[in-house]
């Protein structure tokens, strides 16, 4: 898995997009800067192979993003074709975030680790957010058409889960990229078990 | 070895007052974290964490004795389960087990299932060559150092290196009879 996904990076620092090279050259990140002035960066993720037995039904991409929107980490599950158009969407989405937390819809409480629910559906990918109390935003983008909101929301609390064990890790800089394997493995498997259950 | 009276340290660990296990494994993680920082070498620091532990053990050892109120071992086979099964279980809340006791029985391998300092750690690369929890064989080797033993503890096996559990080998190196502070002519 880590071989591919290098290999996918290589192939998008052909594509001309800047990167990011991280010490030990997985979970590396290319931004691409759409928006100047907004000083936003997007998180474009590393392509894995990942075997589609319902491809309607799938999670294309998950995305850790910091709160001062710098990319933590990146993961996608799909060809590498699509990884522009993913790191166009995972950063069109960082906008909405942004939008939806300074003009919440309901007051207080509802504020702290919020699941933002559907940020931005286009015509073939949905974009869920979550956002934690330390204004990490984890964004979901999926291709299934007709998933169920308490299935995105399980989704995010287990990747919840993950992320803080990863963040815990002494050797974890706050403000880095992931590099921790167990959380890469975490992901998948809570991804591939994303992906059976909602294919009832 | 049959486990005989409070050998078994269940009894002692529900006694003694307890700390959150995430603030002990992140204390101790921000420890070794800052050591890294400070010495830079990976050697300096594996040799500063037994310094450490070393220190610990040599003040550790007398509240084990007062509150395990054991008797005294009869030998380094009986000494090595008193640390496994009393010891780590009443300071660290898990429970060890005593395996490869070479033929003089002066030597043999602790080994651990879980560790509670190691929660949440993964070592980077560029760490590779530490012993994390180096602070554990220190330990021993102060402990039993208080109690008239010169031992040698070092790691066989590390689960942040990539085996599937932790292993300490406790060597006895020699007995060292009490020396009295005075001389008798005095």
């Amino acid at each position: 898995m880590l071989l591919s996904r290098v290999r996918e990076e290589r192939s998008l620092q052909a594509a001309g997009t800047r990167q990011r090279a991280t010490p030990n050259g997985c979970a590396t990140i290319s931004r691409v800067k759409n928006r100047g002035p907004a000083g936003l960066d997007s998180a474009s993720a590393s392509a894995v192979e990942e075997e589609a037995t319902k491809p309607e039904k799938m999670i294309v991409c998950i995305a850790v993003v910091g709160h001062q929107n710098n990319p933590l980490y990146i993961q996608s599950f799909t060809e590498a074709d699509d990884a522009l158009k993913l790191h166009h969407i995972v950063h069109c989405s960082l906008d909405v975030v942004d939008e939806r937390v300074n003009n919440p819809k309901k007051s207080g409480p509802l504020l702290n680790e919020t699941f933002l629910g559907l940020l931005y559906p286009t015509e073939n990918y949905k974009v869920y957010g979550y956002l934690t109390n330390t204004k990490v935003k984890f964004i979901l983008v999926t291709t299934d058409l007709d998933v169920k909101d308490a299935d995105v929301r399980n989704f995010f609390r287990r990747f919840h889960a993950a992320y803080v064990d990863a963040v815990s890790n002494p050797f974890h800089v706050p403000g880095k990229k992931i590099t921790s394997r167990t959380f890469a493995e975490r992901v998948s498997t809570i991804v591939k078990a994303f992906g059976l259950s909602s294919a009832g | 070895m049959p486990t005989v009276g409070p050998r078994s340290g269940d009894a002692i660990f529900a006694n003694v007052e307890r700390v959150n296990a995430e603030l002990f494994t992140l204390t101790y993680g921000a420890i070794v974290r800052q050591l890294l920082t400070d010495l830079e070498e990976v050697e300096e620091v594996n040799k500063q964490l037994d310094q450490m532990g070393y220190n610990i053990g040599t003040r550790l050892i007398d509240e084990f004795l007062a509150k395990a109120n054991i008797s005294r071992c009869v030998d380094f086979k009986e000494t090595a389960e008193m640390i496994a099964k009393v010891g780590f279980k009443m300071f660290l809340g898990v429970t060890a087990s005593v395996t490869n006791w070479d033929i003089e029985g002066t030597c043999c391998s602790v080994v651990l299932e879980e560790n509670p300092l190691v929660d949440f750690v993964e070592l980077p690369d560029t760490c590779q060559g530490l012993y994390y929890c180096n602070v554990l064989c220190g330990v021993i080797r102060g402990a039993l150092e208080m109690v008239s033993m010169k031992t040698e503890v070092t790691w066989v096996r590390d689960v942040l290196r990539g085996d599937d559990s932790y292993e300490l080998q406790v060597k006895l190196l020699k007995q060292v009879p009490e020396e009295y502070p005075y001389k008798d002519d005095e």
